[in-house]
């Protein structure tokens, strides 16, 4: 019934967004979220949407984040550090990063020096935004990394 | 007193006295001319050093009482003495090592006094055998360097970072100690069968036990095996001396010569186990005395407790961060529930009356996880206290139908969510908005590998119930939390009579 591969199979299927408004003249930032909390993952959903990006999918665990990200290549992957299943946001995101070009900024609960550590030396060019998430942070990480 | 008052003539009438003060005294008293030969001598001087009076009589003192060493000292002294009349020892009561007849060195009090005697110099000694004193005192210093020792590992204990340093802090402190020469660390392995694991920790010169250092290298010892496996085993401290018996001392069967004599060990103990052995090594054939073993032991107990402690700090400091993780956590979860009841609302009011039954259903899922301690929580229980609030009642009207189903933290939360979202449904649109509508929840676990939890919510009573054409927030939230924070999914149906939801996922094994 569930097998680990079922688990990619009941996360919501890649709903790509046409209505993405992004910069003028540029093609609007694709965007894979990673997030196990339901109600997380759509507030997250709806800020990205609100700054005129594309949400191209929602993960709730490490395998299926990389999964997804290898093949939807998305510009940026907003990852959360605690997730569902044995592989955690920071070994997903630097799989990730090793399969594609995808900016990663971690958006995670953890204020601890141990989490940071390993994030550094996993993904050292990661940005991390405090959770609960503030709206211009998390659109400042984004823009900052933003490829010109 | 000068040198010329000490020669002061003796009294005729004092002269007469002699032989009496001599025999009555508590003290050996010893007469030598100036040509260092033995003029009279009391029975106290025959008990402390062994010679009677007759054999003592006529011969050299320093033959008789003065350690090899000292003599040549001895002779220049009265030289000195005869020569200027300056003697610094003269006068005074001075600490001295005495020989023995037996040939035993041994410490006495000693004053001279020199008299002159019907024209003659002779030296008045008066001696005491402080072998006694000095043995108390010795005692009181170790038990003071012990005491010292022991306070000091504590404390720099204490406040050293890495266990490696407080094994080197051990090793260095109890070799100054009891002198002997090197010391290592073992540490128990985790691993089956369980093993302690040589550190290479060592204290001392790196030459002088180079076959040692390498042969224990490649050694490592279960539960009784060999000194460090006893150690480990009784939890005492233990002691050998038979070196070259196999099972005593398996290393010096491994090498042609390890170069040792004696050993001894303790263990550090901490929260009960033996958390470090500690062995140390002597070329000689030295004992530890009971004493030195116990004071060991007491080191090893107490470091055991230094790190005990910072366990229980290095606990809560995990538990605070995992506090900080959660409280952060809920506050997005309230934030996000925030979020998105407000760009759904129509009005102020509809949000603060969706937003506040939301915000107590995941109180109420927070109680329950919290008086279960964070460890799993029943779904009768969350069926209780989520939905049957709402159905005034009672069984005429909700129907409850499972048992054996327990959640993980995580997972509780998120059908607490589901069925808070499921009830307010029906309390708005669904069977608990007309007279006769009824809620049927079943819950089951399949027997399957992996285990899979069923739950059914069944609304009936309604009639002409349309299959809505769009998605409504409390769908997409039960859907979301379904997929998301279960792992799972949800079939919705909707029939004419009522909506049934049916969830389908793993069950919860772990937080």
């Amino acid at each position: 019934m569930f097998s680990t591969q079922q688990t990619r199979h009941a996360a919501p299927a890649p709903r790509p967004h046409s209505h993405a408004q992004g910069a003028p003249g540029a093609q609007a930032l694709r965007v894979l979220i990673v997030e196990d909390e339901a109600i997380v993952a759509m507030s997250l959903e709806s800020l990205i949407e609100d700054f005129g990006f594309e949400v191209c999918a929602i993960a709730a665990t490490g395998a299926e984040a990389v999964a997804l990200a290898t093949s939807l290549r998305p510009d940026f992957i907003l990852m959360d550090v605690n997730l569902l299943g044995e592989m955690d946001g920071v070994e997903a995101a630097r799989r990730a990063r090793m399969a594609t070009d995808a900016r990663i900024v971690f958006v995670t609960a953890y204020g601890g020096g141990e989490v940071l550590a390993r994030i550094r030396a996993s993904v050292p060019d990661a940005r991390v935004v405090a959770k609960p998430v503030s709206a211009p942070a998390l659109l400042a990480a984004i823009e900052q990394m933003r490829p010109q | 007193m000068s040198p010329t008052s000490l020669r002061a003539p003796l009294a005729a009438e004092s002269v007469e006295f002699l032989p009496l003060v001599l025999n009555t005294a508590l003290d050996a008293v010893i007469v030598m001319g100036d040509d260092d030969i033995v003029r009279d001598w009391n029975h106290q001087a025959q008990v402390i050093f062994g010679w009677t009076r007759a054999e003592a009589v006529g011969e050299p003192l320093a033959d008789l009482i003065i350690p090899r060493t000292l003599r040549e000292a001895h002779r220049k002294g009265l030289e000195r003495f005869l020569a200027t009349g300056e003697g610094p020892l003269l006068g005074r009561r001075i600490e001295v090592t005495a020989l023995k007849r037996s040939g035993e060195e041994f410490p006495i009090e000693l004053s001279i006094s020199p008299v002159t005697v019907a024209g003659a110099l002779l030296f008045l000694g008066f001696v005491r055998d402080i072998s006694e004193r000095w043995r108390h005192e010795a005692f009181l210093q170790r038990q003071a360097r012990e005491a010292e020792l022991l306070n000091r590992v504590t404390t720099l204990a204490a406040e050293t970072e890495s266990l490696d340093d407080i094994l080197r802090l051990c090793l260095d402190s109890v070799c100054e100690l009891t002198g002997w020469p090197a010391g290592h660390a073992y540490l128990p392995a985790k691993g089956q069968p369980p093993k302690l694991t040589p550190t290479m920790i060592w204290r001392g010169d790196p030459d002088e036990f180079a076959a040692l250092r390498a042969v224990t290298s490649k050694t490592t010892f279960g539960p009784g095996e060999g000194l460090p496996g006893r150690i480990w085993s009784t939890r005492e401290p233990c002691a050998i001396f038979e070196i070259d018996a196999p099972d005593v001392f398996p290393r010096a069967w491994l090498a042609d010569d390890v170069g040792v004599r004696s050993a001894f060990g303790f263990p550090i103990m901490s929260g009960g186990e033996v958390a470090a052995v500690l062995e140390f090594f002597s070329r000689d054939a030295a004992e530890p005395d009971a004493r030195l073993m116990h004071i060991v032991g007491v080191l090893g107990q107490q470091v055991g407790r230094v790190l005990e402690r910072r366990a229980v700090q290095e606990r809560q400091t995990l538990l605070l961060a995992e506090l900080d993780h959660r409280a952060k956590n809920m506050l997005a979860v309230v934030m996000g529930m925030a979020d998105q009841t407000a760009r759904r609302a129509d009005s102020l009011e509809s949000f603060q009356s969706a937003f506040s039954a939301r915000l107590t259903a995941l109180a109420r899922g927070y109680s329950l996880v919290t008086a279960s301690r964070w460890r799993t929580t029943s779904l009768e229980e969350i069926v209780r206290e989520i939905v049957q609030p709402y159905v005034a009642e009672g069984q005429a009207r909700l129907e409850t139908n499972g048992h054996g189903v327990v959640l993980s933290p995580k997972a509780a939360l998120a059908v607490t969510m589901i069925l808070h979202e499921l009830v307010s449904n029906a309390t708005k649109y669904g069977a608990l908005s007309t007279a006769d509508g009824k809620i049927a929840i079943e819950w089951s676990v399949s027997a399957a590998n992996p285990r899979t939890v069923g739950l059914e919510w069944r609304e009936t009573g309604l009639s002409g119930l349309q299959t809505p054409t769009r998605r409504g927030f409390g769908a997409k939230l039960i859907e979301a939390t379904a997929q998301r924070d279960l792992g799972g999914e949800v079939e919705i149906e909707f029939a004419a009579e009522g909506v049934c939801y049916r969830f389908e996922f793993p069950e919860p094994v772990s937080a």
